[in-house]
């Protein structure tokens, strides 16, 4: 079996996931914590009430520092999101090396980095690159593994997309 | 008891993974990915542990990849390992220790003896993990508590 070369040039949307799970600004701490626990995730991604626009981050990190903060720890069962979310979303395009990605995560001190898609004004979710993915990746020992995350597979480009909505000609 | 109230000691689990220096970092990787586990302690032949490999000199080392060229074939965890073991005293609060684990980008931290009267590089004899942490605060504030 040949070595799979793990210095290849992989892009985000190489090794980002498509869907991003969320929770709302209502939604108790207790409750966003249990969907990171059960779920195994580093974060979830928070909307807003009134127009599902991307408002923060909910993670590991905020659920600690909320409980620690605490003067009661009864006061955990009151907690919202809204209290303790982090309002700074990093995003970053598809479009880019992937290794790129990971010094920002390093830099930047978290473990997931958001893809959004901006329209009218709202941020909607659309992609999450992990962390894990990228010890995924890296522990992946044939090419089927790789395919398997979605590694090079076959994307329209742009102009193919908006050929396709937008042209009458063939 | 609350979350709050909690030592270290009371939360952590006792057997850590391990591997040796000379384990091949990909290998190593591998060993985090399908045991879904954060971190591994590295030991050398007398069983002391002289480092750590986690995720995080995981993604360090991937990203350090775009910038220079590694032989990932022969590349070892000794290259690559974290030699300061990050450590809490098993006697400190729990939510103190999760703290320091997020102050350091950890999501798990050794729990090494106390050093007097130890040689250096014992092996721990615990870890701690974020996961169990939160677990505690929401069981626990949930009226889990057995």
């Amino acid at each position: 079996m040949a070595a799979l070369d793990k210095n290849k040039n992989m892009l985000v949307r190489d090794l980002m996931n498509v869907g991003v799970i969320t929770c709302s600004t209502d939604t108790p701490v207790a409750e966003a914590t249990r969907l990171l626990l059960d779920r195994d995730l580093e974060s979830v991604l928070v909307l807003d009430l009134i127009n599902s626009n991307a408002a923060g981050v909910f993670g590991r990190r905020e659920a600690i520092r909320a409980y620690a903060n605490l003067e009661n720890a009864e006061d955990w069962q009151t907690l919202t999101v809204a209290d303790v979310l982090h309002p700074d979303i990093i995003e970053v395009p598809p479009d880019i090396p992937a290794t790129a990605v990971a010094q920002i995560m390093l830099d930047q001190d978290t473990r997931d980095i958001y893809m959004l898609h901006h329209a009218a004004g709202i941020g909607w979710p659309a992609a999450i690159f992990r962390f894990d993915e990228i010890v995924r990746y890296l522990s992946a020992e044939t090419e089927e593994e790789i395919e398997a995350m979605g590694v090079h597979a076959p994307r329209k480009s742009a102009i193919e997309i908006f050929k396709e909505r937008y042209s009458t000609l063939k | 008891m609350t979350a709050s109230a909690k030592q270290v000691r009371d939360l952590m689990h006792i057997t850590a993974t391990s591997c040796s220096a000379d384990t091949l970092f990909l290998e190593a990787v591998r060993i985090l990915h399908r045991n879904t586990i954060e971190s591994l302690i590295v030991l050398d032949s007398h069983s002391r542990a002289i480092g750590m490999l986690s995720r995080l000199e995981a993604v360090q080392t991937y990203a350090r990849s775009g910038i220079r060229t590694y032989n990932f074939d022969t590349l070892t965890v000794a290259e690559v390992m974290r030699s300061n073991i990050p450590q809490v005293s098993p006697n400190i609060p729990a939510i103190s220790a999760a703290q320091i684990m997020l102050d350091q980008g950890l999501r798990e931290i050794y729990v090494m003896p106390n050093k007097d009267g130890e040689t250096s590089n014992p092996q721990p004899f615990g870890v701690l993990s974020i996961n169990k942490v939160l677990s505690e605060i929401n069981g626990v504030s949930n009226g889990e508590e057995g």
